[in-house]
């Protein structure tokens, strides 16, 4: 923390009563600092967890397994169907409680800790999305492209991860890019589970200072910068993969 | 000649109002009220419904408790007869201030800012604070907490301070089922509430094997309250020295001993304070 904008915003809050508190105090900086940390990491989990969840979803439909079909066709209706906030408090009070922890005198130190239990959550959530999305777009790659691939001998595993997928993951990436920056914003519902990302510390710091709308601001900074930032990674890569003639 | 007659009326009429009024400034409403409940022949004390064991309905329906309780001694005092109406958290200032009810006796905290909008007496009659709701010998002192999970409930006002003084890892939940349930899925080692409602969990019956080890931290006293007019007239007399003789006598404490439930170290002290060898 520098003097300089503490000095700065403590003269801010003396002249025209907004409390950024946490640019400041050194109890409610390090609160903030972490939860944006922590906030930070359930983010970049969440999202690179959701593409593989539904990478492997989405290959799965792909097979010719009748039953991995129908596993992957229930997974995602499940998740689809109900509020991530439901499915947060299921894993975590729900099956939380019935993996084997360990004791340690009054209470009990779990396999799976909080932050763990929204990775998953959260991640399974995201990927039955992601599933879908990528169904589309494997479904939106031309039939003839798979046909002259199996002329030119490719096996069917071939097909799928050079020829079919590379297509499919361009044709998807707008669609991804919108699933993604929602399971982005609904990483804020973990708080309900106690972990300390931002939005958990922000409510920490306005009960104790009673700066509400100075927190809610750092909160549509906070979210806004992330979605920002993760927007343009997507556009630029984008750019990168566009293939002439193929939108 | 007409406007003779109008400025007749208008004189008259100003006379007929200033002399009507003198009377009518005179009257003391604090006064009439006591009046009037004695001419009703019954005080209505507001008490809440749903707050064990302070007060709260039981299986048939009456309100029963320790604010009831103290709401029969005060209506023995008036000497009139005693009507309980079931007020709520959200609603209890404006049953004072509409006149709905005479005396207050309603898990109120006694706050400044209340105490400009009705007139609460001294001396408080109870105290509520922080305390841990936690498995039988888990813990023993506050200090027992360093660098162990407690739950709680996100917006109470003691997170930090119970932080900042034992060192524990508070976990704050959105609402008072899902900390709850989490002390009971043994994700935390105890639960850090106020201890009215620590009591009352304790009391369902459902949290037999879980104690409130703890000396309560961070006491606000709680108050009864009359309209603000009546305060220092009569019937706010009346009720602070019912109290006063409650507190003094332990009669208060006896009451706390007869509905299980510790008396807080707030109200122990206020008794020794005020007993006379």
């Amino acid at each position: 923390m520098s003097a300089y904008l503490a000095a700065l915003f403590k003269d801010i809050h003396q002249k025209t009563g907004l409390n950024f508190v946490y640019m400041y105090d050194q109890f409610e900086y390090r609160r903030m600092i972490d939860g944006v940390w922590t906030s930070a990491e359930l983010i970049v989990l969440c999202l690179i967890c959701s593409i593989i969840f539904g990478l492997v979803g989405a290959a799965a439909r792909e097979s010719k397994s009748r039953i991995l079909f129908m596993i992957v066709g229930a997974y995602v209706e499940f998740f689809r169907n109900t509020p991530p906030y439901v499915q947060l408090l299921f894993f975590y009070f729900g099956i939380g409680s019935v993996l084997p922890q360990i004791d340690m005198g009054g209470y009990f130190e779990p396999l799976i800790g909080r932050f763990g239990w929204a990775v998953i959550s959260l991640s399974l959530f995201g990927g039955a999305f992601v599933t879908e999305i990528f169904r589309s777009g494997i479904e939106s790659v031309p039939r003839t492209m798979r046909e002259a691939a199996e002329a030119l001998g490719y096996s069917r595993i071939q097909t799928f991860m050079h020829v079919v997928l590379p297509l499919a993951l361009r044709f998807c990436l707008p669609a991804l890019g919108g699933i993604l920056i929602s399971l982005l914003k609904y990483t804020s519902l973990a708080y309900a589970i106690a972990v300390p990302e931002v939005t958990y510390t922000s409510q920490l710091i306005w009960n104790d200072n009673f700066n509400v709308i100075e927190m809610m601001i750092t909160l549509f900074i906070f979210y806004n910068l992330a979605v920002m930032f993760f927007s343009l990674l997507m556009s630029s890569l984008e750019k990168r993969l566009a293939l002439p003639g193929y939108g | 000649m007409n406007f003779a007659k109008f400025c007749r009326g208008v004189g008259a009429s100003l006379f007929f109002a200033a002399a009507s009024s003198v009377p009518a400034l005179a009257v003391d409403p604090a006064a009439e009220q006591m009046k009037e409940i004695l001419s009703r022949g019954v005080l209505r004390v507001g008490v809440q419904g749903a707050i064990r064991p302070w007060s709260y309905r039981d299986a048939s329906g009456n309100l029963v408790g320790i604010e009831p309780d103290m709401a029969k001694e005060i209506a023995k005092a008036v000497g009139v007869q005693l009507e309980l109406v079931q007020i709520e958290s959200s609603n209890r200032l404006q049953f004072l201030q509409q006149d709905k009810i005479d005396v207050l006796v309603g898990n109120m905290s006694d706050t400044p800012e209340r105490r400009k909008v009705v007139g609460i007496v001294d001396p408080d009659y109870w105290a509520s604070g922080a305390s841990i709701l936690s498995k039988k010998g888990a813990i023993k002192q506050w200090a027992d907490l360093s660098g162990k999970p407690v739950c709680a409930v996100l917006g109470v006002f003691y997170i930090k301070p119970t932080q900042v003084d034992t060192g524990a890892q508070v976990l704050a939940f959105p609402g008072k089922t899902e900390a709850a349930a989490a002390l009971r899925g043994g994700k935390c080692v105890g639960f850090l509430t106020d201890d009215t409602t620590g009591t009352g969990l304790l009391l369902s019956g459902e949290w037999d094997d879980y104690e409130i080890p703890l000396e309560t931290k961070h006491e606000t006293p709680w108050g009864a309250a009359v309209k603000l007019e009546s305060r220092d007239g009569p019937l706010g007399n009346l009720v602070s020295g019912v109290l006063y003789r409650m507190i003094a006598s332990g009669k208060l404490i006896n009451l706390a001993h007869l509905w299980k439930v510790n008396p807080p170290g707030w109200l122990t002290n206020a008794s020794e304070k005020l007993k006379h060898d």
